[in-house]
């Protein structure tokens, strides 16, 4: 399939991927694109801290954004329309303190603000299967409306084990490189790898709430990817250079959905 | 255990500042209980004024924690969104076989990419 037929969502995370193979090959981590979305920016600014590189570009609105980002991260700026990079704690006391700005920023937005309970809930779920899975070190998420383009896209990125390797530790799964797609694709259905009744709705549930947002979502974690949006469902296998060490969930909402009441989504 | 509400022994303990006014995390719930139940007085009220919101997780594992708590455990000024999210815990916990079978993957087909 050409790169053009990709879903949004995946062409933004392939950016990344493009960004990081230029710099492992030519020592030079650069980007000309007018823009970004945070399906792109998370997993970049996370490579940049980790390879300690500069990113490099001829667009000069680009470069203070992306400078902008990196020099407030875990430093949130209220009343904004973006939520930059922000750390989630290790300290699991201190995670509703640090999610304070991204509740100020769906509290600032009269369209976000219609579906506040969807977005809290979807954040929520998604922060905690990263505190119960992922066992990761270093876990960011960040947000940004786009009023022009009409839609918000959540990010939330983790350097954990996977979905995968979750389930490889926990059951005793056997997913391998070539189907860690499966257990994504499992996951998203309610599998869990903590055992237990009512236990796995949170990502299942939070897909059927974008859904009902109409929304898109995007999930890579490893060698393994889903699309998923209300129409359809379609698992990827990534070559070693598309792979993931952690687990990125981008979520893409239109501005403009109408009222939903999550509990009907919830059952 | 049953609580009473002329019982003298018991504790007022607000979640809102014991934890936050948003639940989140289920470990959270857990650190909460494990709080609790660290002293010796039988009965417990929560107390959730304050509280916005509440996670699926986090109402999941108050309930399992509340099941077999040696405490009698009660509950004062639950907003409606929280009581609601309870109420879907309960009725989700009490339907047979609720746990739903993840059903294999779709036969679509799988792109390389």
């Amino acid at each position: 399939m050409a790169n053009h037929e990709y879903p949004q969502l995946l062409k933004n995370y392939l950016l990344f991927c493009e960004c990081k193979r230029k710099h492992q090959d030519t020592g030079k981590l650069s980007l000309d694109a007018q823009f970004i979305f945070p399906t792109t920016l998370l997993p970049l600014l996370i490579h940049m801290r980790k390879a300690h590189a500069t990113l490099h570009t001829p667009n000069s609105n680009l470069a203070g954004y992306i400078n902008y980002m990196i020099e407030n991260t875990d430093k949130p700026v209220l009343g904004k329309s973006y939520l930059p990079l922000v750390r989630l704690p290790q300290d699991i006391k201190m995670v509703d303190s640090t999610l304070q700005p991204l509740y100020h920023l769906l509290d600032n937005s009269a369209m976000l603000k219609v579906n506040l309970d969807a977005y809290r809930y979807l954040m929520f779920e998604l922060i905690d299967n990263i505190y119960q899975h992922s066992e990761f070190k270093y876990a960011y998420t960040m947000a940004q409306y786009y009023r022009n383009q009409g839609f918000v896209e959540l990010g939330f990125l983790d350097d954990g084990i996977t979905i995968a390797g979750s389930f490889n530790k926990n059951m005793k799964a056997n997913f391998t490189d070539r189907n860690n797609w499966e257990a994504i694709d499992q996951a998203t259905k309610g599998a869990t790898s903590k055992g237990g009744e009512q236990r796995g709705y949170g990502l299942s549930s939070s897909i059927s709430i974008a859904k009902a947002l109409g929304g898109d979502v995007l999930i890579v974690s490893g060698y393994g990817a889903i699309y998923i949006n209300p129409g359809l469902r379609q698992p990827y296998l990534l070559h070693k250079a598309h792979h993931l060490r952690g687990t990125l969930i981008s979520l893409r909402i239109p501005l403009n959905s109408p009222r939903i009441d999550i509990y009907r989504y919830l059952q | 255990m049953k609580f009473s509400g002329v019982d003298k022994a018991y504790r007022r303990v607000s979640i809102n500042e014991a934890v936050a006014p948003n639940l989140i995390l289920r470990q959270n719930a857990d650190d909460f209980f494990d709080e609790l139940e660290r002293d010796n007085i039988s009965a417990v009220i929560i107390d959730f004024a304050g509280v916005t919101s509440i996670s699926r997780s986090f109402a999941h594992q108050y309930l399992l924690r509340k099941g077999i708590s040696p405490k009698a455990v009660k509950e004062i000024n639950v907003p409606q969104n929280i009581e609601r999210m309870f109420n879907l815990v309960k009725r989700a916990s009490s339907l047979p076989s609720s746990r739903q079978k993840v059903s294999p993957p779709d036969k679509t087909t799988i792109l390389t990419v």
